[in-house]
């Protein structure tokens, strides 16, 4: 299983210098030239000279490439065009946030949203169903920077509950992560509502019950396991969503995370902080299908089989 | 008679099972009634849709609610009232008093539990083994049926249809039940393996004395395995009897009707005679017999009446009219009159 593990990783490493890549050379020939804007009106061809070797911008494009990678692998993403403050640095000022956040979110959107897919599988045509199905339906229509704003309205300025922005408490986790999962509990339970109630109909299911097993068991230990399977990658595609609508969260709630560092740097043609955020997403989002596929191999054998090899075969 | 109930191991009685659908009702069940006494081998043959399965999950308390209704009768299973059991009576029945293998073992197995595991189940369960004696306990049974211990933390996916087969038998078995209901259990198989988990019951019977419901639309099956055959048709047993009454001394026009669509390898190039018509409906029984529609001895009383049981000897009981004042046979069997082409 390491083994798979390990090559999983391999194998993700050039998918992220092709990440970098793609948006290195978009942000290299963005028309516009830095130095206007970092210089203003003190512009003069020698000082611009000046300044582009000073970033290292002078350097023909691949060898700057080259010279991004090699930093990247020692832990070094740039210094700021503006600020001159390292970018390596201000990633690990502002990831923590938007890690924080994050978890936060996926840990909430599965705990609600899986027992409610299985009680709406056990019950398919109840009212409760009913309920779910019409709140999943007004989660998902509703888009979160409004959801976000009316939270805002009622939790923070008129009820005075909770902190409008920030995040210095855990309180201050609360309201960022209920809109960033309040979008995806829809799909979650959606599809675990429906593969539980698959999993409900099949053979050992039948075979199960006529052991005399439990009905709790029944469920929590004979269906639920074979129909965790598209939640699970489900939730691997959510967290990918979440790393990019962290950007909308964190600017709605004033947090400083890397959604917000993003918008920011963008704004301001920073382009040494994009790449770091860029990268340190795509690492991120890397890392989690990695984790989505060893959760497949744990929860099927089947699965398991395939990555490892010298297993036994059919017979 | 106190001490035939104590022979007795299974009773059904008048059991009536319909299906409330919410255009039609499917009139599963019409009035079954079968005695299975203990250590005997029975066998409920009849075409798919005749109500052999939904009898057996009837048995194991496990049709399907609230569109399943057990309109009428009674399930006396050692002497317990099975269908008046609550969830958690019945729980503790299932598996262990009566436990049943299915008729597809490529799906009936849980695919993410290892067999060693899925075994166990029932005998924690049962028998308040811990986890480990348990596991132990289920990598004999393997044992006994052939697979090596050693494969007992294997998946499903690692092994044939057979040894999964294999598998549901041992898991049946686990608990010793009483009376154990194999629901066509060669039909997925292919004809050697079939054999190998023909035999394999057999020597199981043997050694643990177990009573076999067994399920088939096979009459070699029956041959093989069976001291008494029922013959189900639109939801009632038509005709009962020992294996010599029902082969030898066939009564009822649908059982001599399958004897005729049977292929004899004797007579090679003869052709097979089919029942003509199809299966009825059971949304929309037709009034008096069932079989009526597709019967070639057919009178005007089968068309208004349901004939009750008559029996013709005391073993072979037959739902016809034609016994109603005779005991002779009118019936016509091929081989009968092959045979005495022959001489």
């Amino acid at each position: 299983m390491w083994k798979f593990v390990v090559k999983r990783l391999l194998l993700t490493i050039p998918i992220i210098i092709a990440v970098i890549f793609v948006v290195f050379t978009l942000l290299h020939f963005a028309p516009g030239d830095i130095t206007m804007q970092l210089l203003g009106t003190k512009w003069t061809p020698e000082a611009a000279e000046t300044l582009r070797h000073e970033l290292g911008i002078d350097q023909p494009f691949m060898t700057q490439f080259i010279n991004y990678i090699k930093g990247i692998v020692q832990g070094n993403f740039g210094i700021s065009y503006i600020s001159r403050e390292s970018v390596t640095n201000m990633l690990a000022v502002s990831m923590p946030n938007t890690i924080y956040i994050l978890i936060t979110s996926v840990v909430l959107s599965i705990v609600i949203s899986i027992p409610i897919g299985i009680l709406a599988a056990l019950k398919p045509n109840s009212v409760f169903s009913g309920i779910t199905t019409a709140f999943s339906l007004i989660g998902v229509s509703a888009p979160s920077f409004w959801i976000g704003l009316l939270l805002i309205l009622l939790l923070s300025l008129r009820l005075k509950w909770l902190p409008a922005s920030g995040l210095e408490s855990f309180s201050a986790l609360i309201m960022p992560s209920v809109v960033m999962s309040l979008s995806h509990l829809a799909a979650l339970s959606r599809t675990t509502r429906s593969s539980m109630i698959e999993s409900l109909r099949m053979d050992y299911i039948r075979t199960a019950r006529a052991k005399g097993v439990k009905k709790k068991d029944i469920v929590l230990k004979h269906a639920l396991r074979n129909a965790l399977m598209p939640t699970v990658s489900l939730v691997g595609f959510i967290i990918g969503e979440m790393i990019g609508g962290a950007t909308v969260v964190e600017t709605i709630f004033g947090i400083s995370g890397m959604g917000r560092l993003l918008v920011e740097s963008v704004n301001k043609r920073d382009i040494n902080v994009v790449l770091g955020c860029v990268t340190m997403m795509a690492i991120c989002v890397a890392v989690i299908s990695i984790v989505t596929d060893v959760a497949f191999a744990y929860l099927d054998p089947r699965i398991k089989a395939q990555y490892v090899s010298g297993g036994k075969s059919n017979g | 008679m106190k001490n035939h109930d104590q022979e007795l191991l299974l009773n059904i009685e008048n059991l009536h099972i319909h299906f409330v659908l919410k255009k039609e009702t499917v009139k599963a069940l019409n009035g079954v009634d079968i005695k299975v006494a203990r250590g005997k081998t029975i066998g409920l043959v009849g075409e798919t849709g005749a109500g052999k399965t939904t009898t057996a999950l009837a048995i194991m308390n496990m049709i399907q609610k609230p569109q399943g209704r057990i309109i009428d009768g009674k399930i006396t299973l050692d002497g317990i009232d099975i269908l008046s059991k609550n969830r958690m009576e019945i729980e503790s029945i299932r598996g262990n008093l009566v436990s049943m293998i299915f008729q597809d073992p490529m799906s009936s197995l849980n695919p993410v539990l290892n067999v060693g595991e899925q075994i166990a189940e029932g005998l924690v369960l049962h028998k308040h083994m811990d986890r480990k004696e348990a596991l132990v306990e289920a990598g004999e049974l393997l044992e006994k049926i052939g697979i090596p211990r050693s494969r007992a933390c294997d998946y499903p996916h690692q092994f044939s249809g057979g040894m999964r087969q294999r598998v549901l038998i041992a898991m049946g078995l686990a608990c010793n039940p009483k009376l154990l209901i194999a629901d066509e259990p060669t039909t997925a198989l292919d004809v050697t393996i079939q054999a190998q988990v023909l035999q394999l019951m057999r020597e199981l019977k043997a050694n643990f004395n177990t009573t076999i419901f067994m399920i088939t639309h096979d009459f070699g099956i029956v041959a093989e395995m069976c001291d008494e055959v029922y013959v189900m048709y639109a939801g009632t047993v038509i005709e009962r009897g020992t294996l010599t009454d029902i082969f030898d001394h066939t009564r009822h026009p649908y059982t001599e009707g399958l004897f005729n669509s049977l292929p004899d390898i004797e007579h090679r190039n003869r052709e097979l005679i089919p029942i003509h018509g199809r299966t009825v409906d059971p949304t929309n029984l037709p009034a008096g017999c069932p079989f009526w529609p597709r019967c070639n001895y057919i009178c005007d009383k089968c068309r208004q009446d349901m004939p009750p049981e008559i029996l013709v000897s005391d073993t072979h009981g037959v739902k016809c009219w034609l016994y109603e004042n005779t005991s002779e046979n009118p019936l016509m069997r091929r081989d009968y009159v092959a045979e005495e082409n022959n001489d």
